[in-house]
């Protein structure tokens, strides 16, 4: 069962084309990132499918029903949970008051439960709240009906560390429950730890869609190898090496290739210190964008030793 | 039924109260000035008024305390304050939401745009008819406790009648509120339109073109006549709520079909 299915989707703004010939499909259940950098054309993407912009030809339905067709949608919006890269709240008012109005509106089966997670002051009017406080409140709205798909335009802006943390928590949980997540980010390592599965966007194409393994796998590993002074490496001529970049006695590279081969060219050699480890996903993100470096940030704490 | 009105009408609670307050004030002001003014001035003033200045501000008379609601109160606070005031706000009903960012949500609630923008134009129900419910209390005791006495049935008609009239107001507001993405262009050229609309009058008579003058919400209502003689036309309240749900239904179409850009 699909929760998302985009067909030959096309959004012409008339001066510029948002997004081009989008196809994709999110399965219900499962976390979907949908990675680019700004300007992409994610959140186009995401707006298109929520029917808050028309597309100019293809089609999107969101659980069953077609977002073009306004009143098949109003009954499918009642299981739809929203957070919008731009939160617009009224300020003016009190974040209860705020809340009080949606469980008019949709319900709020779970708003006492959401609460004891994230804790935004919720008696104080909205425009003393602090950005983070603010994303805290749009993560409340977004799941206090109890939806079945929730979308998401970079969630974590705005949320320190430890909102981040368990906020990712928060999105596991839900999926084990049955909730499809859809989940837009320009951040690799946070699509890396929260994503089952990956659709990459450049200049409105879809140029990647696989599962977060594989897109980890491709982008190969990072190694640095250490040799006693004065030796001099050359690991260029292997098969799999890239990027190689030497300092000293230490050499850079991102590999890959098969580990026998490396091991036998790396036994030339008087080793001081080796380490295998993952790739920041900058350069696995490379690999779909060519030479031309995206806007894109990673946290530095990504690479794991292998 | 009715949350997003219910919500939104809260939201202008203070505000009604305070443009409410303001008003009042200001016919309490206004009925306090015409006492003390020698009624003998006020009828050579409208001697000296040129033709088109009583034309455009509806003055008939300002020596009775008919006569000076008519041409102070009615003319400037109801027709030309109200209006420019109620066709502005309705202008920021849509396109503020949109321009702020909170259309999304709101959008995401499970009903349809009509639906919402309905709920928005019957929240502006509130203010208008609180504030016209206020003055026709504020002006009655006003009026005795100057000495003077304004007929009960009279005060209520003209304010019954410009329900309909602050309505109109509103929804051209409206339907400009869903043509731009910026409230601040929605919000001037409302206020424009209505300046536009009640001085059309005069340049009607003055290029011979007497139709043009029905263009104008103020063609069909006029509290000089609702005061001073008594009388008011049936007919022309209905062109007015007609003409609301006409344009309250246009903007619905266009709200519908537009793209709400983030």
């Amino acid at each position: 069962m699909t929760a998302i299915t985009v067909t030959d989707l096309t959004k012409d703004y008339g001066s510029v084309l948002g997004v081009d010939s989008l196809s994709f499909t999110v399965e219900k259940g499962e976390i979907f990132g949908f990675l680019g950098p700004n300007g992409a054309g994610k959140t186009t993407t995401i707006r298109t499918i929520l029917g808050l912009l028309d597309p100019t030809t293809g089609t999107a339905s969101v659980l069953g029903a077609d977002v073009s067709d306004e009143d098949a949608f109003i009954d499918v919006k009642q299981r739809i949970g929203y957070l919008p890269a731009e939160l617009g709240f009224n300020e003016a008012v009190t974040g209860n008051a705020l809340l009080n109005y949606y469980a008019t509106v949709k319900g709020d089966q779970r708003r006492t439960e959401l609460l004891e997670s994230f804790k935004p002051p919720l008696d104080q009017p909205i425009r003393e709240y602090s950005s983070g406080n603010k994303q805290l409140l749009g993560i409340i709205q977004a799941f206090m009906h109890d939806p079945d798909l929730v979308v998401m335009d970079e969630p974590t802006s705005g949320l320190d560390p430890l909102n981040q943390a368990q906020f990712n928590e928060f999105i596991r949980d839900e999926t084990a429950n049955g909730t499809t997540i859809f989940f837009s980010s320009h951040v690799l390592s946070e699509v890396r730890r929260v994503c089952d599965r990956v659709g990459i966007l450049r200049e409105g194409r879809l140029v990647g869609l696989e599962d977060i393994e594989s897109l980890v796998n491709r982008g190969g590993k990072r190694v640095r190898v250490q040799v006693i002074d004065g030796e001099d490496m050359d690991l260029s001529a292997i098969d799999g090496v890239i990027d190689i970049t030497s300092m000293g006695d230490e050499t850079q590279f991102t590999y890959a290739g098969d580990y026998t081969t490396l091991c036998r060219q790396l036994a030339n050699y008087e080793i001081l210190d080796v380490e295998i480890s993952e790739p920041p996903l900058e350069d696995v993100f490379m690999h779909y964008y060519g030479e031309t470096k995206p806007y894109v940030t990673s946290d530095s704490g990504e690479q794991a030793n292998v | 039924m009715f949350e997003t009105a219910r919500y939104e009408a809260t939201q202008r609670l203070r505000w009604t109260v305070g443009l409410t307050a303001s008003v009042s004030l200001y016919i309490v002001f206004l009925l306090s000035y015409f006492q003390s003014l020698p009624k003998e001035q006020l009828r050579s003033a409208v001697d000296a008024i040129p033709q088109v200045m009583l034309e455009v501000f509806g003055i008939v008379e300002l020596s009775t305390i008919e006569g000076w609601l008519a041409a102070e109160v009615y003319s400037f606070v109801v027709i030309w304050a109200l209006g420019i005031y109620f066709a502005y706000t309705a202008a920021g009903l849509i396109a503020d939401d949109i321009e702020h960012a909170r259309m999304d949500l709101l959008l995401l609630l499970p009903f349809s745009r009509s639906r919402l923008l309905a709920e928005k134009f019957v929240s502006l129900f509130v203010p208008i008819i609180t504030v016209n419910g206020a003055l026709v209390v504020v002006i009655y005791v006003a009026a005795l406790g100057i000495g003077e006495s304004v007929d009960p049935v009279r005060l209520v008609m003209a304010h019954v009648l410009a329900i309909p009239y602050l309505l109109i107001c509103s929804a051209i507001g409206i339907y400009l509120s869903t043509l731009y993405n910026r409230v601040t262009v929605a919000q001037r050229i409302g206020a424009g339109i209505i300046v536009v609309l009640n001085t059309i009058r005069f340049v009607a008579s003055g290029t011979g073109q007497s139709w043009i003058a029905y263009i104008s919400p103020r063609a069909y209502y006029d509290p000089s006549s609702i005061l001073i003689n008594g009388s008011y036309d049936v007919v022309s309240t209905f062109i007015l709520l007609i003409a609301t749900v006409v344009l309250v239904f246009l903007s619905q179409r266009r709200f519908q079909r537009r793209d709400i850009n983030g």
